[in-house]
């Protein structure tokens, strides 16, 4: 879509449609309408892509995950019945891709991102570089060591803001299986992060 | 660190932020190369289908290599049931437009065997196994037609629709 009129029209439907999660919006997608697919684009899009971004700690993983929503989302759409809200079946859609994408081994763990930056810095320290590349990463890091399952239950926690029922109905669990992964979670990052600010304060002091 | 703390991190750390803007770029172009490439795909299927119905006709009207030839009724039957063990139950005189060829002994696991004739102008396959031992043609195939009698699977085909009703008349004349 380029150009004034286009984006005059694009305008018109988001005055239309301000919520993306209008029936009329998800119908029109539904039937092709490309506009409307764009209204849910832009819509979702940073929702979309920040879960994939924090589930793999990597931008171009990231970009890979999130547009392979989008496709999914465009040939998929057809299948959005209303049962449930569409957000949760749009999260569902994230967190299945976040989880296949690791499952097919596309994904460099984050820290492993960083140890590969901090090797080819010729200018530093090996040692110096490695415990920046570990500042830089900080809590992303710690965050992508967790197991998947504790990583998308902090992630759709912390990054959405989501309450345990609307984790557990995207995730397909009860609310309790999510507080249960949630404190384990929050266990081992209790335990990491303390370690991870005593190199931050030994880095920087 | 206390879990208020981590909380706290967390909420900082793990903020949602603003998707780059080459993301729509990049759920557009697949969309357009799909389309390009749909296009093309369709062709290549389009042809594809064109090569297997030739295929298809030309192994159903092509003669099997006869492991066994004879015009007799009975004479192929006998032979047939020493090498497979089916009964074929073909009639002791076919009506007289047609032309019994021979027998041929598909190699496999259960036993298959295919009896070639000619009915006029027309080849045509009687094909003969045990029943649920080898995949059906489908019923109602306009070029082959299928049945179960005896514990056995018949399946006649031949090249064109017409010909399958004076394939019946190696039985049925």
């Amino acid at each position: 879509m380029e150009g004034t009129e286009a984006h005059l029209r694009l305008n018109s439907v988001f005055g239309m449609v301000q919520d993306a999660n209008d029936r009329e919006v998800i119908q029109a997608c539904q039937r092709g309408d490309a506009d409307a697919f764009r209204v849910l684009f832009e819509g979702y899009q940073d929702r979309v892509y920040s879960i994939a971004l924090r589930y793999s700690g990597n931008d171009a993983t990231a970009m890979d995950i999130a547009q392979e929503v989008f496709l999914k989302l465009l040939s998929r759409i057809g299948e959005f019945r209303g049962e449930a809200s569409f957000e949760s079946w749009l999260y569902r859609l994230v967190v299945n891709c976040c989880l296949d994408h690791q499952r097919r081994g596309r994904r460099v763990a984050p820290f492993l991102d960083g140890l590969l930056d901090a090797v080819c810095t010729s200018a530093e320290s090996a040692l110096h570089a490695l415990m920046r590349a570990e500042r830089d990463q900080r809590v992303q890091d710690v965050v992508g060591k967790l197991p998947p399952e504790q990583r998308i239950v902090v992630v759709l926690r912390y990054t959405e803001g989501l309450s345990y029922d609307e984790i557990a109905e995207i995730l397909g669990c009860s609310p309790g299986t999510v507080a249960s992964r949630l404190n384990r979670a929050h266990k081992v990052l209790e335990r990491r992060l303390s370690h991870l600010r005593e190199v931050r304060g030994g880095a920087n002091g | 660190m206390d879990k208020r703390s981590v909380d706290t991190m967390l909420e900082q750390e793990l903020a949602r932020v603003t998707a780059p803007a080459g993301l729509w770029d990049r759920v557009q172009l697949p969309r357009v190369e799909r389309r390009a490439s749909h296009a093309s795909r369709r062709l290549t299927w389009a042809l594809a289908a064109a090569g297997l119905v030739l295929a298809v006709t030309g192994i159903r009207t092509s003669r099997p290599p006869m492991d066994f030839r004879s015009g007799s009724a009975s004479e192929i039957q006998a032979w047939v049931k020493s090498n497979s063990g089916l009964d074929l139950g073909l009639p002791a005189k076919p009506g007289t437009s047609v032309q019994l060829l021979g027998a041929h002994l598909v190699r496999g696991a259960d036993p298959l065997v295919e009896v070639a004739y000619r009915t006029g102008n027309h080849d045509v396959l009687l094909r003969v196994s045990r029943s649920g031992t080898v995949p059906s043609e489908p019923h109602g195939d306009r070029t082959a037609s299928s049945w179960v009698m005896h514990g056995q699977r018949y399946t006649l085909a031949c090249a064109s629709p017409e010909e399958l009703q004076a394939a019946c008349l190696l039985c049925h004349s």
